[in-house]
């Protein structure tokens, strides 16, 4: 089962979400359909919803999207450079963390871009797909496209409606042809 | 192959840490309280950014090299396992480290729960277990791995009355076996393993 995706760049913005599996969960406040929800000009009320996070004992259950973007990255960050200083080689990475629930597939990019797939935790390794995403989809449809790559990377383009439908449609086509996509 | 074995207290402090095998890149004591520091808090985040409702935190980290597993206990106490990817066996080797944790720190009287544990029983008996779960590779690492056991049991250093001190206080309150020997302070009893240790 393949629950969700995020993309980051690597100035630590959240550029890509798509969510699979999560509409039963009770997330109502997420919307999958806007591309880039946590682009810079939504941080307004950030330190009020933070304080709520934290004293709701459920666990993430009225997280906005782009705060826990945020945590997301936080994550795989601290773990990456965790991951680094105990391995002897450097090009040595982290590749996943499992929990009881799901599990964390990463690839990070030479470029420093960070491709994130959650996955319920029975899943095998996920890093060539990840890896197809970026080189066949991230980029064809986002790279070589001018008009998409400059509304990723923080550019002045309505980073809502320009480009990205191309990525976003070739992402959901292709993770819904995984065979672990349904399977639990 | 297990590389080390660290213990973080419910507080996110390191309280126990062992290199077992090389293969790692050697760290200061205080790079290693910044991971145990770092891993705390990741592992309560992981919780809550769990796609699906009541995930845990984080329990198996995987690298190219190494993968670290965590065990939580109820009472917030963190067993980090650094093995090699084919190492068999984990659940159950995490249950003996528990069970080691138990036996000689948790019913130490001498051992605050949230204090770094400084307990030659405890190592010891640690060492014996990742041995026995083919932990350590044979070469010439062990012998300098093993060394400070030596070191502490034969030679007398300064640290050796503190570590000779909370291992009877361990040999007076474990068994009747242990308490036997306790008066004569647990060193001779220990004496055996460690001499044994590097030879087996």
């Amino acid at each position: 089962m393949i629950y969700n995706m995020y993309i980051f760049d690597r100035h630590c913005q959240c550029i890509y979400y798509h969510d699979w599996h999560r509409g039963h969960t009770g997330k109502t406040a997420f919307e999958h359909n806007d591309p880039l929800s946590s682009h810079p000009s939504g941080g307004g009320g950030g330190s009020t919803t933070t304080t709520t996070t934290m004293t709701d004992p459920r666990q993430g259950m009225n997280m906005s999207l782009e705060e826990e973007g945020k945590l997301v990255y936080g994550v795989v960050y601290s773990l990456r450079n965790l991951v680094k200083k105990l391995g002897k080689s450097s090009q040595d990475g982290f590749i996943a963390y499992k929990t009881s629930h799901y599990k964390l597939h990463y690839f990070e990019t030479l470029t420093g871009l960070k491709l994130v797939l959650n996955s319920d935790p029975g899943v095998e390794s996920l890093q060539q797909a990840l890896r197809q995403i970026y080189t066949q989809l991230y980029i064809e449809l986002i790279v070589k496209n001018p008009l998409a790559s400059a509304s990723l990377s923080g550019g002045n383009v309505n980073p809502e409606t320009m480009g990205a439908e191309g990525f976003r449609n070739g992402v959901d086509r292709f993770v819904r042809s995984l065979t672990m996509f349904d399977t639990l | 192959m297990i590389f080390s074995i660290y213990i973080i207290n419910k507080a996110g402090g390191l309280v126990y840490n062992k290199d077992y095998s090389e293969g790692l890149s050697k760290l200061t004591s205080n790079e290693y309280l910044v991971l145990a520091g770092t891993f705390h808090g990741v592992h309560a985040i992981t919780s809550k950014i769990s796609p699906v409702p009541g995930s845990s935190g984080i329990e198996m980290l995987e690298t190219d090299t190494f993968r670290i597993h965590c065990f939580q206990t109820l009472t917030g106490t963190k067993f980090l396992l650094v093995a090699d990817p084919q190492q068999p066996s984990i659940d159950h080797t995490m249950r003996k480290i528990y069970e080691v944790y138990s036996d000689y720190c948790v019913k130490n009287p001498f051992q605050n729960p949230e204090m770094p544990i400084r307990s030659e029983q405890f190592d010891v008996h640690l060492l014996k277990l990742v041995k026995s779960v083919g932990g350590l590779v044979v070469n010439s690492n062990i012998t300098t791995s093993s060394n400070p056991y030596i070191v502490s049991g034969a030679v007398n250093t300064g640290n050796t009355g503190v570590s000779a001190s909370t291992a009877s206080g361990t040999g007076g309150t474990n068994s009747a076996l242990q308490s036997q020997t306790g008066g004569v302070s647990s060193q001779p009893a220990s004496q055996p393993t460690i001499t044994s240790g590097p030879s087996s």
